[in-house]
């Protein structure tokens, strides 16, 4: 375990020493943070003096670097994997390079790691590296590093072809021996080696040979014969059809002094051009492999999101839907079992506390809480696996620093937790925190559950988008509760007006009344207590629809039918005589009203918009009609007392109802579209109001009917049919 | 000629409501407060019918300290159940009793339980049904007490 910094925010953190890569953990930075081990301590030491900005933040970049790389320090970087390498790598981005890699070279070929460990030495093809410790301890610190930049990449026969070789390692004749024996016996001869010479990778696609790559090194030189090394050159040159000359020169690269500048620039440019060409196989696999991930995931989210939003959009106080959404979330990418789940709501205003907190307690299984329960329950869960924590709260830091002082072993913010992502909305602002179980102390390891760069993108992205619906619920939550409020504030000024209205009536009803008969202002008194009667009827529709999820909040109390009735009809008589449709009614026709279970003051109220209907409705009789032209209120038993069905018909004479009209015109708000002439004014709420009193509390039926008459007029008769059980005694009333 | 008692702290607004009553000769006294009613109902036997808004203020006008006796009203949603109660329950009154209440709606199981004779909902009555209520339960009282 290596103690590092990031070249970019220096943010130090723990990562294993055979890592190449890591990803930087300080949310805000992220940087793709490259170690280079070098067995070389001089070109070590020429990379400390000439430090270059270590760390890429796009692939691009890395792509660059890694050009930069070869060039300085001529060393084969054509095996380069992009990030993260081996142990961090999983096992479908090495085969889509691998795939990478056969397109460029014209057929598939095997990745071998080489490590050469004097008696423990040992090839493994890559793929099949299944118990990495194991590996590890097996090897002598020295070549630790080394095996990061030997990995060999060897073509295997296809259709009896060899397609080409590629080798890229730092040469041992022993590693070479048995990669020869390893291969088949054609591509052996045709690997190109040079005992002596440190690195070497030659390049042959399609049995012509590209170029070779290698390094020389003094000591190498010493422990061969001077002989057997040039006799080896040759043979190399011979079969790679390069100059003999050249080859030796390019072979003493470093020691021999006749080599000029000239050739090594041109093998600078070859290797570089070569390792970029690859590289951008590799990447572009890489990012093949990752658009495919991702178009499978977005997917795959895209239908859980639909699901979500549609359980959510019903009910904007679950948050079930989502906590199950990041955590499908977190297993595509991830592998680890959660041990717990979490989050806190802290650091909000009242009221979005408030909201959140209905908003969690209603998902069920998890407890808003505060971020120091939150710290408390981290160490307790981190001795049990990872934890996944959702917070509504502040920003990262401050809970990152609240982890820190709570919890020892905790350096800067995040070291906690394996990630912070930051849930940001226009309305809620949080983290998602996800922890390894040894979450104490970073180690590369714990970059294993986030797989890569995209595994990182996708949490942040994840991180925002839960955030926006957090968010929207929120927002939802905010719109319902204002609109309750709202609800509220109507209702209440309803009842406040109902004073003022109900003074303005009884004083209308004296003044009509007393009025003697031929004065002057008798009409005008009569005209202003209908003004108010339909003010009353207006603000009680009001109130009645706004409190919509009304229950029947009284007991049904037994009246009579006449009693509502007779209430509705007193209430318009003057209005209805005014216009020469005398009211006839309330009648029971064959028995008196019978008793029934009401909400007489539903009911009453009811009965008025049906009644207010009919009088506002109905045209002045034509001269002759006056007899006939009359709006009933009939009551009688349908089929029969046993049938136990009491129908109340009202009867008027006026605009018609169009057929495809009659179910719409239950609607609140809907009115006739021969309704809304002739300057009648209505709020379309009578109808609504009277179904819902008729049908849901009384559980009875409304039908209307409308007939063409001879003239404009149309004969409009509303029933309303109440279940009436026999068990009621009747009541003797007279009907006035 | 019959003497009404009608609590009610709103009754400047609403009292068109018995003119109807008061032409015909009735005596209408009011209550206004909680307190006040309390003192007003000691006397019930000197009326011939009870009015009753079961929203009833408990301080006055003057702001005066809640009476002990009123003190428990307050544990009731509205202060003229408790004083309802009381009337039914402490003083056994006799006398028939209507409930004029913008909330009558709601309150009509509990008031009907209580005893009351009448409730009325105090939204869109006409002076005339105030009226006939008064006659009737007036009449049915006089019949009763008849039989």
């Amino acid at each position: 375990m290596l103690t590092a910094q990031c070249p970019r925010c220096n943010q130090p953190f723990s990562v294993d020493a055979t890592a190449t890569h890591a990803l930087c953990l300080n949310s805000s930075c992220q940087a793709i943070v490259h170690f280079a081990f070098f067995e070389n301590r001089q070109s070590a030491a020429a990379f400390e003096r000439e430090r270059q900005p270590w760390y890429s933040t796009s692939l691009e970049q890395l792509a660059d670097h890694t050009r930069w790389m070869v060039s300085y320090f001529r060393e084969p970087i054509l095996c380069y994997v992009p990030p993260p390498l081996a142990d961090l790598v999983s096992q479908e981005i090495l085969q889509s390079i691998q795939a990478g890699f056969a397109d460029y070279l014209g057929g598939p070929f095997t990745l071998f790691e080489v490590s050469d460990v004097g008696e423990h030495r040992r090839i493994e093809p890559l793929a099949r590296k299944g118990n990495a410790k194991d590996t590890h301890s097996t090897r002598e610190s020295k070549f630790r590093n080394f095996t990061r930049f030997c990995t060999v990449l060897r073509t295997h026969e296809v259709d009896g072809q060899l397609l080409g070789d590629m080798e890229c390692h730092r040469t041992d004749c022993r590693v070479i021996d048995e990669i020869v024996s390893l291969g088949q016996s054609e591509a052996s001869s045709h690997i190109c080696w040079c005992g002596f010479v440190e690195l070497t990778a030659p390049i042959v696609v399609n049995n012509r040979t590209l170029g070779v790559i290698f390094t020389g090194q003094k000591r190498h030189k010493d422990r061969m014969k001077q002989d057997t090394m040039n006799d080896r050159i040759k043979k190399a040159a011979a079969r790679l059809g390069i100059d003999e000359k050249r080859m030796l020169n390019l072979a003493y690269a470093e020691d021999v002094e006749e080599v000029d500048d000239h050739d090594i620039s041109v093998l600078k440019e070859e290797l570089g051009r070569i390792a970029s060409q690859i590289q951008a196989y590799a990447i572009s696999a890489y990012q093949s492999q990752r658009e495919i991930k991702e178009r499978e995931f977005l997917d795959s989210i895209e239908d859980v999101f639909t699901e979500a939003i549609s359980m959510i959009t019903p009910n904007p106080l679950s948050i079930k839907p989502l906590l199950d959404l990041i955590l499908r979330g977190i297993q595509l990418f991830t592998s680890f079992p959660l041990a717990g789940l979490f989050l806190t709501i802290e650091g909000q205003t009242e009221s979005q506390q408030y909201i959140a907190g209905n908003l969690w307690s209603r998902s069920g299984d998890i407890e808003p809480i505060t971020v120091d329960a939150a710290v408390f329950r981290l160490a307790e869960l981190k001795r049990a696996g990872p934890v996944v924590g959702i917070s509504a709260s502040e920003w990262p830091l401050s809970i990152g620093r609240q982890l820190g002082n709570a919890v020892p072993g905790f350096r800067g913010e995040g070291a906690l937790a394996t990630c912070l992502v930051p849930i940001i909305s226009s309305s809620c602002e949080g983290v998602l925190i996800l922890a390894s179980p040894s979450c104490q102390q970073i180690s590369s390891s714990d970059l294993r559950y986030i797989s890569s760069e995209l595994g990182r993108r996708f949490l942040r992205d994840l991180g925002h988008t839960v955030g926006e619906h957090i968010g929207v619920c929120l927002d939802i939550a905010r719109i319902k509760h204002d609109q309750v409020k709202f609800r509220h504030l109507m209702i209440s000024l309803g009842h406040e007006i109902n004073t003022p209205i109900q003074s303005m009536l009884a004083d209308a009803a004296n003044i009509a009344d007393e009025l003697p008969v031929n004065s002057e202002l008798k009409e005008i008194a009569e005209h202003n207590l209908e003004e108010v009667n339909r003010l009353h009827l207006l603000s009680e529709n009001i109130i009645s629809v706004l409190s919509e999820t009304k229950k029947p909040e009284a007991p049904l109390s037994s009246h009579s039918v006449f009693r509502p009735l007779r209430e509705a009809c007193e209430m318009f008589e003057g209005e209805a005589a005014a216009k020469g449709c005398n009211i006839i009614g309330p009648r029971s026709i064959g028995s008196p009203f019978p008793k029934m279970k009401m909400h007489l003051f539903d009911l009453t109220l009811a009965f008025k918009n049906l009644i207010h209907n009919a009088v506002k409705y109905s045209f002045y009789p034509p001269r002759g009609m006056e007899g006939e032209r009359f709006i009933k209120v009939i009551g009688r038993w349908q089929r029969g007392k046993e049938n136990q069905e009491y129908v109340v018909e009202i009867t008027n004479y006026g605009v018609g109802i169009k057929p495809e009209e009659m179910e719409k015109i239950f609607e609140p708000f809907y009115r006739g579209e021969w309704a809304t002439d002739r300057n009648r004014t209505g709020s379309g709420l009578g109808l609504a109001l009277a179904k819902h009193v008729i049908v849901d509390m009384h559980g009875g039926k409304i039908q209307v009917q409308s007939l063409p008459m001879p003239g404009t007029a149309y004969l409009n008769v509303f029933t309303v049919i109440l279940p009436i059980s026999q068990q009621e005694p009747e009541q003797e009333v007279t009907n006035a | 000629m019959p003497k009404i008692l009608w609590i009610e702290d709103d009754y400047y607004h609403v009292k068109g409501l018995f003119r109807r009553l008061e032409k015909e000769g009735y005596t209408i006294l009011y209550a206004t407060s909680a307190n006040e009613a309390y003192y007003k109902v000691q006397d019930w036997q000197t009326y011939d019918v009870i009015v009753v808004d079961v929203i009833l203020p408990l301080r006055d006008q003057r702001d005066n300290e809640l009476l002990p006796e009123v003190e428990n009203w307050k544990q009731e949603e509205y202060a003229g159940i408790g004083l309802l109660k009381y009337m039914y329950r402490e003083l056994r009154i006799e006398v028939p009793v209507i409930a004029l209440s913008v909330v009558a709606n709601k309150l009509a199981g509990t008031l009907e339980a209580l005893g009351v004779d009448e409730v009325l909902l105090k939204r869109g009555i006409l002076p005339r049904q105030v009226q006939e209520t008064v006659h009737e339960v007036l009449e049915r009282r006089h019949h009763d007490t008849r039989e």
